[in-house]
């Protein structure tokens, strides 16, 4: 039997603003200026949740009522949790709480904004005794996105940028949604965006500048020359990979009013494109590229370009995993990912007549794929089960042949991406694994386990949450459980497939023989 | 995301309702800001079966305000497919942040997207502007009217159901691409009212008006011709400015000019007669078909010179004439005079028609 051995430990840096107070014209400079403050030693307990289904984590920090850590720690300064099972991650620390040595970036679990500073006291006997501590509460940086507000009033500011904004479109040749995200990912955070914009517009555009402490403990560099450094001029931010998908409305700069999450998200077509927050090598990361679970792509050929294979991210990234490390299981299929009846239209449909099921039944005859496609006997057996999707992309504005008919293939070709992901997702298992805690689990990576019930499967990880927790005695225990999804059976990934090969096992295509005792 | 049995719904399931898409019910107040006609390439209907116009506004007003909300359509009257109607929109010849809204002169409409979808922006009408120097906002007194006005051309009803259709008149300045009215106006108004139509045009130098009760359309003009058709009566007068009238009476079965001069002619059907009348002098044929010259003087023939015999005077005076000769006879001659005719002038020497006064 395997035996792992591990030594849990976590640290908390608060980096704590040194100005407290400030008037409305305070330098950047001043503003940025932050002092670390080390509270390892008084961790009781701290929890981290990330999910794919939203920008930002989540996390608690629990310290012991050794101060009145109310007066000492305050909302609205950042911290970095860090955690480790393997490798010491503790310096020495004095109870200035000013820490001897800055923890390896590798060790990084969350860069987190603290919203709540508040004391718990609860009864622990009937005879008024007391267990009193402290928990911080806040999100991840992935909190800038969904707290950030975009305001352009036109009205305010000169016709010609305005005008130039849906000019750099065309210019800078931006006709996909990665291009598009990066540009307005860009007019959103960073004041050092290359439009060169109105003085008013750029002094809204500096929002969440960066403590300069943590800065340097993630040793973060400035994409701008000069001054403080936002949170949007971090270098190496993006992780974008080139999308198939091209801009969802006309001139979508010139409408940005609003929250800045949900318009990047509503310019990243989510049914074919992911696009998260997670950090990577202990810096901050915005990911968006195709969803990476290509199967079968002999439906989509041009598509395919840029949509990796599922097989290809377990091979490439894969966190490999073997039973000992996997203290607990969930994990099975489930019927809720049955469909049974493919549809993809765009939008798009409402700008162009042609672009109708009519129009596109005369082309399928090419497809080996009807469309939409159903599949009956999977009707009859399991009742309709729809995946109907709308692809708000303006494809054929875009991409428009010489007799300026539409690029109706680009649908046809959406539509087996959508196949090729949720036919055989009905085959696939999820669910949720405990694990001994690793600093290589993120959110958007494939696992692999190697041994034990679950041998030979991959998954993609969808969310997890990481509970470090100091014992009785002083001993802790750092834990994850992670929400797996895409459950296969990694050698059925191959070229091709049949949905019964999916769903055969070790054995081959016969289920075995139940044999009554 | 964890279901109640333990399973994961991924983030990335496209059925799942996703906050991440931006759907907007709002109704936004806008104005104009740019026209794509269907064959300018801006527009993204433009290679399409049903090519149809398109605009860009800017939202006034509220948290979006100064939003450009780009290629929205207009919602249209029902009527399918044979029935139709198209309004062409006025875009803002000036950008709003340097004219100011109030004033603006792109015309003000009603925004919002269809199923709340940003990629499908409606038109779904149009709201008052504030440079309309109150042309709509009818008053108590106004009571249930409509008006409309495009290209110049105002349709009013009233609240008694009068309806008046008047063009302002102007040009369509190719530079501009905007119709311009002229500044004088009224080039055509038209009036249905009750049981009365009036047509007229620019400063109603020629006015129509058809009355009903009267059964009379007459035509005026401004140098003052009139032209009066009285179909109760059957009956056309034409007045010109100088006092000419023709009068054409279907009922009577007459015809009738009178110059102002005073000369008339009357051709009467029911009594068969024509009249020529001028200066005391007649002309007249009646029904038996006489014809009647009465003149202080009648010259017949382009160069008349000499008057007209009357045959009872010749007749008279041919039956007494005689004619003086020499009578030769023995004894010497000897003037003598004739005794008269023997035979009378024929009365066939005289017209048995024509009769002349002397």
């Amino acid at each position: 039997m395997a035996v792992r051995n591990y030594k849990s430990q976590s640290r908390v840096i608060i980096h704590d603003w040194n100005l407290k107070t400030f008037s409305p014209d305070e330098s950047d400079t001043a503003l940025s200026k932050s002092t670390r403050l080390d509270v390892s030693r008084h961790i009781t307990n701290v929890s981290f949740s990330k999910n794919l289904a939203s920008p930002s984590g989540t996390f608690e920090i629990h310290l012991d009522n050794t101060k009145k850590w109310t007066n000492v720690i305050k909302k609205d300064t950042w911290c970095v949790i860090y955690m480790s099972n393997s490798e010491n991650i503790r310096g020495s620390v004095d109870d200035k709480l000013i820490p001897s040595s800055i923890p390896e970036k590798k060790f990084v679990r969350a860069i987190c904004y603290i919203e709540r500073v508040a004391i718990n006291e609860a009864e622990i006997d009937g005879e008024g005794s007391k267990e009193v501590g402290y928990v911080l509460t806040g999100r991840d940086f992935g909190k800038v996105y969904e707290d950030t507000e975009i305001y352009l009033n036109v009205f305010q500011f000169d016709a010609m940028f305005v005008n130039s904004l849906s000019g750099n479109l065309k210019s800078k040749n931006i006709a996909t949604t990665d291009k598009l995200i990066e540009l307005g990912h860009k007019l959103f955070f960073s004041p050092d965006f290359d439009l060169q914009p109105p003085k008013e517009f750029t002094e809204l555009s500096k929002q969440w500048i960066m403590p300069s402490s943590l800065l340097n403990d993630l040793q973060l560099q400035s994409r701008a020359s000069g001054g403080a450094t936002y949170y949007g001029t971090i270098s190496n931010l993006f992780d974008f990979s080139e999308t198939n998908t091209t801009i969802p409305i006309s001139d979508p700069l010139k409408s940005i009013t609003g929250n800045a999450w949900q318009k990047l998200k509503s310019w990243s077509i989510d049914k074919l494109n992911e696009l998260y927050c997670e950090t990577e090598g202990g810096e901050p990361r915005l990911t968006y590229r195709a969803i990476p679970w290509g199967i079968n792509q002999k439906g989509y050929p041009s598509l395919a370009q840029n949509i990796k294979l599922f097989k290809t991210k377990v091979e490439e990234d894969g966190i490999i995993l073997e039973d000992v490390d996997i203290t607990s299981k969930d994990m099975g299929e489930d019927s809720h990912n049955r469909y049974n009846h493919f549809y993809a239209w765009s939008s798009a449909n409402m700008m162009k007549a042609t672009d109708n099921v009519g129009a596109l039944k005369n082309q399928i005859s090419k497809q080996s794929r009807e469309f939409p496609y159903v599949n009956k006997a999977s009707v009859k057996r399991n009742g309709f089960k729809p995946l109907h999707a709308e692809l708000n992309t303006l494809t054929y504005s875009i991409k428009e042949s010489k007799d300026g008919k539409p690029d109706t293939n680009r649908l046809l070709e959406y539509n087996e991406v959508l196949y090729d992901y949720w036919a055989p997702a009905a085959y696939f298992e999820s669910g949720a694994i405990t694990i001994i805690g690793r600093n290589d689990i993120k959110i958007g990576k494939a696992l692999r386990i190697d041994s034990g019930s679950l041998k030979g499967k991959a998954f993609y990880i969808e969310g997890y949450t990481d509970e470090y927790i100091v014992e009785e005695g002083g001993e802790a225990t750092w834990t994850q459980t992670l929400q797996l999804t895409r459950g296969v059976e990694y050698a059925k990934l191959k070229d091709s497939f049949t949905e019964a090969e999916l769903d055969a096992t070790e054995e081959g295509t016969d289920r075995g023989t139940f044999v009554e005792d | 995301m964890y279901r109640g049995d333990n399973s994961i719904e991924s983030a990335n399931t496209p059925i799942r309702d996703s906050y991440s898409d931006e759907r907007d019910y709002a109704v936004y107040r806008a104005v104009v800001i740019k026209r794509k006609y269907v064959d300018d390439i801006q527009n993204l209907s433009k290679g399409s079966v049903n090519p149809t116009m398109m605009y860009d506004v800017q939202i006034l007003g509220g948290y979006k305000e100064g939003t450009i909300i780009p290629n929205c359509r207009v919602v249209t009257p029902l009527g399918g497919r044979f029935n139709f109607s198209e309004t062409i929109l006025k875009p803002a010849t000036k950008p709003l942040s340097k004219t100011g809204l109030h004033k603006t002169d792109g015309e003000i409409v009603y925004v919002a997207y269809v199923g709340g979808d940003p990629v499908a922006p409606i038109i779904l009408g149009g709201g008052n502007h504030p440079l309309d120097e109150d042309k709509t906002g009818a008053k108590k007194a106004d009571g249930p009217r409509y008006r409309h006005q495009f290209n110049g051309i105002l349709t009013e009803i009233d609240k008694d159901g009068k309806y008046t259709l008047t063009r302002l008149g102007g040009t369509y300045n190719e530079t501009t691409g905007e119709f311009e009215p002229d500044a004088d106006g009224k080039a055509v108004v038209v009036k249905y009212h009750a049981n009365r139509i009036l047509r007229s045009v620019k400063s109603e130098t020629v006015v129509d008006v058809l009355e009903g009760a009267d059964e009379t359309a007459t035509r005026y003009f401004a140098t003052g011709l009139q032209v009066k058709e009285d179909g109760k009566n059957d009956k056309t007068t034409t007045t010109t400015k100088g006092g000419l009238v023709v009068t054409t009476d279907g009922q009577n079965d007459k015809w009738e000019v009178t110059t102002a001069g005073g000369a008339k002619i009357t051709v009467d059907g029911k009594s068969g007669k024509v009249d020529i009348d001028s200066s005391g002098a007649n002309i007249s044929i009646d029904k038996s078909g006489n014809i009647k010259l009465n003149g202080d003087f009648v010259d017949l023939g382009s160069a008349a010179s000499d008057f007209v015999p009357l045959f009872l005077e010749l007749a008279t005076a041919f039956a007494q004439h005689t004619h003086s000769f020499t009578d030769i006879t023995p004894g010497g001659p000897v003037p003598s005079v004739t005794g008269p005719p023997t035979a009378p002038l024929l009365s066939t020497v005289g017209s048995s028609s024509v009769k002349v006064q002397s």
